[in-house]
C-alpha cells in the first residue's frame, strides 16, 4: 500500500533530477562574480531548504501524532527527521566545499545558512540518543513528538537569530531565492528545488515503504513460525510496533 | 541525450579548481544517494530470506496435508493450518 | 496535606504555589544545586582565567565567558530538577491529584528561574571581581534584564528538557546534548546584547533587536513548552 506510486515518483524525481544537472552544466549562464563555482549553490541552496521544510514538516507530523495517538504519524515523523539529518549532512559537506572553493575556507562563520545549518544538525543528531533511550514504544513515540515539535519551531528561530548576528558585520555576497537573481538562474534554481522536493519525497517513502513491510513480514513470521522464528526486538531508535498492531487503533 | 552528445559538450566545463570543486559537491549528492540504495539492498535481501522461510513454511504445511489427512483435501490452505495451530497453542 | 488540598480548589495557581514552595523548601533544608552551581561558576572562571591565560577580560570575549558559565552551571541545575519526583513517586502524586499537569511545569520552571538568579548573584560579582576588566556599574541595569530573559530562557527550555529527559536510560547524557544546541540562538542575542555592557566605554543598553530576540526565544519557547508539557507526564 506504502509501494503505490513509488515507480511514477521515482520517473519524477529522475527527470527531475537529470532536468537539473543538464541545466546546472550546460545551460546556467556562469555568475559574474564567482564564476562557475557559483555552480554548486544550485545544490546547495536547495538541499538546505529542503532540509529546513522537512524538520518543521516533522515537527507537524509529530503534532499529529501527540493529538491522534496514531503511531503511523509518529512513523513519518520518525522517517522525515532520519531522512532530513542526511540531507542535513549532504549540505554541510556541499556548503563547506562551496566556502573552501570560494574563500579559501572549509568553514566561514559568516555565512548564515551554513552556520544555522550546523546548529540545526547538531541539535537533531540528538533525535536518534534520545529514542534509543526510551524503552516503552509508546513513550518513545510520545517524547520524540514533544522533541520534534520543540525542534521543529527552533529552526526557523534558530535560522533567525544566526542571521541577525551575521548579516550586521558582512554584507551578503550572493543572491538568495529572493534576492535579485537573474531570471535563468532563477529557472535552475526553482527547478532544482522541486527535483531536491521529489528526491527527498521519494526516499522518505521507500523507507516508510521499506519499514511497513518488515514489520508486516514479521507479524506473518510469528503467525506462521511462532515466536521463536522472529528474533526479540532490540532496543531501537526507530519506531518498533507497526501501525496495524498499535493499541491506539 | 546519447553519450557522445554528452562528451562533445562536456568541454564546456572548465576543468580548473572551480569545475573540480562543482564535480565534488555533485558527487558528495550521487556518493550518499547511492549509499542509501545501498543500505536499502541489504534490507531488501533480509526481507526476501524471512519471505524464504514463509513460503517454506506455507510449502510444507500443505504437503503435510495433503499427505496425512483423507478427509481434508489439499483444497485447504494454508490459513486454516495457521488458524488451526493459532488455536491449539 | 489536608490543608493544602482545601486550598487547591480555590485557585488555579494554587498548586503551582504548593509545588514551588516544597521545591524551595527542599532546596533550603538540603541546598544541594544551588552552592553547587555557584562553585562550579567560580571554578569555570579560574579555569577560563589559565585556559585563556589573561587576567582580565571585556567586551565580547567577558560576555561569552559569562553567558557560557552560566549555560553550563544551568545545565548541572537541570539535571537535578526532577530527581527528586524521580526517586520519590512525585510524577504519581501530581498525576493524582486533581490539578492540572502544567502546575507542575510552572513550578519547575520558577523554581529553575530563582535558582538561576540566586546562582548569579553570587556569580556575577565574583566574575566583576575575578576577571571582568572594566568597570561595571555603567552597564548593571541594562545586564539585570538581559540575564533576567536569559534565565527565563533557561528555565522554560530547561524544565522541559529535564521532564524529557528525567525518565530515559541516560538522563546526564540526554540533557546537555539536547539543551546547549537549543540555546544557541538565546546565547547569540544574550552576547551581542552584554559586548557592550561589559566593553570598557561600551553603550549602557545594547540594541534594542537582541532583547527583541531574547524576548521572542522566551515567549515561543515559553508557550510550546506550556502547551506540549502535558504529554511528558501521560503514563
Amino acid at each position: 500500500m506504502h509501494g503505490k506510486g513509488l515507480r511514477a515518483l521515482t520517473l519524477a524525481t529522475l527527470v527531475a533530477l537529470s532536468a537539473t544537472f543538464a541545466l546546472v552544466v550546460f545551460w546556467a549562464p556562469n555568475d559574474a562574480d564567482q564564476g562557475f563555482i557559483q555552480k554548486i549553490f544550485y545544490l546547495h541552496v536547495p538541499v538546505a531548504i529542503i532540509t529546513l521544510i522537512a524538520y518543521v514538516v516533522a515537527g507537524i507530523f509529530a503534532w499529529r501524532q501527540l493529538k491522534t495517538g496514531s503511531r503511523e504519524w509518529d512513523l513519518r515523523s520518525y522517517v522525515v527527521i532520519h531522512i532530513a539529518l542526511i540531507f542535513n549532512i549532504v549540505g554541510l559537506l556541499t556548503g563547506a566545499i562551496w566556502a573552501k572553493a570560494s574563500w579559501g575556507h572549509w568553514w566561514v562563520w559568516d555565512e548564515p545558512t551554513l552556520v544555522s545549518f550546523l546548529i540545526v544538525f547538531l541539535l537533531y543528531a540528538t533525535y536518534q540518543p534520545l529514542r534509543f533511550s526510551i524503552e516503552d514504544p509508546e513513550r518513545q513515540a510520545r517524547y520524540a513528538s514533544v522533541f520534534a515539535i520543540i525542534a521543529g519551531a527552533f529552526v526557523p528561530l534558530n535560522f533567525m537569530a544566526v542571521r541577525m548576528a551575521t548579516s550586521l558585520v558582512h554584507p551578503r555576497t550572493f543572491g538568495t531565492a529572493n534576492g535579485g537573481l537573474p531570471g535563468e538562474m532563477m529557472f535552475v534554481f526553482l527547478v532544482s528545488i522541486v527535483a531536491m522536493g521529489l528526491l527527498f519525497w521519494l526516499i522518505v517513502k521507500y523507507e516508510i515503504a521499506q519499514k511497513t513491510l518488515t514489520w508486516q513480514i514479521r507479524a506473518l513470521r510469528r503467525r506462521l513460525l511462532g515466536d521463536d522464528a522472529v528474533a526479540p526486538l532490540g532496543r531501537s531508535a526507530a519506531p518498533t510496533i507497526a501501525p496495524q498492531e498499535a493499541p491506539a487503533r | 541525450m546519447n553519450p557522445l552528445a554528452v562528451l562533445a559538450a562536456a568541454p564546456a566545463v572548465p576543468y580548473d579548481k572551480a569545475g573540480r570543486y562543482v564535480a565534488a559537491a555533485f558527487i558528495v549528492l550521487f556518493a550518499i544517494v547511492l549509499i542509501y540504495v545501498a543500505i536499502m539492498a541489504t534490507k531488501l535481501q533480509r526481507l526476501e530470506r524471512d519471505l524464504g522461510d514463509i513460503n517454506r513454511e506455507l510449502d510444507r504445511r500443505q504437503r503435510e496435508q495433503a499427505e496425512s489427512a483423507d478427509g481434508v483435501g489439499p483444497a485447504v490452505g494454508a490459513a486454516t493450518a495457521a488458524a488451526a495451530q493459532e488455536n491449539a497453542s | 496535606m489536608s490543608r493544602d488540598a482545601a486550598r487547591r480548589d480555590a485557585k488555579p495557581m494554587r498548586p503551582t504555589m504548593a509545588l514551588l514552595r516544597k521545591d524551595l523548601l527542599l532546596e533550603r533544608r538540603a541546598p544541594e544545586s544551588i552552592p553547587a552551581m555557584v562553585l562550579f561558576s567560580i571554578t569555570t572562571f579560574v579555569l577560563f582565567h589559565f585556559g585563556l591565560g589573561r587576567d582580565e577580560v571585556d567586551g565580547s570575549l567577558a560576555a561569552g565567558v559569562l553567558l557560557v558559565t552560566i549555560l553550563f552551571a544551568a545545565i548541572l541545575g537541570i539535571n537535578r530538577l526532577f530527581v527528586a519526583e524521580h526517586e520519590e513517586g512525585g510524577f504519581d502524586a501530581v498525576l493524582m491529584a486533581p490539578i492540572d499537569r502544567t502546575a507542575l511545569f510552572l513550578a519547575k520552571g520558577t523554581a529553575l528561574f530563582l535558582f538561576l538568579t540566586l546562582v548569579e548573584v553570587v556569580a556575577v560579582p565574583a566574575f566583576a571581581i575575578l576577571l571582568l576588566g572594566p568597570s561595571p556599574w555603567h552597564g548593571l541595569p541594562a545586564l539585570i534584564v538581559t540575564l533576567a530573559l536569559v534565565n527565563l530562557a533557561l528555565s522554560s527550555v530547561g524544565a522541559l528538557v529535564a521532564a524529557l529527559a528525567i525518565r530515559t536510560r541516560s538522563r546526564d547524557l540526554i540533557v546537555p546534548i539536547v539543551t546547549l544546541p537549543l540555546l544557541v540562538p538565546a546565547l547569540i542575542a544574550a552576547a551581542r546584547a552584554c559586548a557592550p555592557l561589559l566593553a570598557a566605554h561600551g553603550d549602557a543598553w545594547p540594541a534594542a533587536k537582541w532583547l527583541l530576540m531574547l524576548g521572542l526565544y522566551d515567549l515561543v519557547f515559553g508557550l510550546l513548552a506550556y502547551a506540549v508539557f502535558d504529554f511528558l507526564l501521560e503514563d
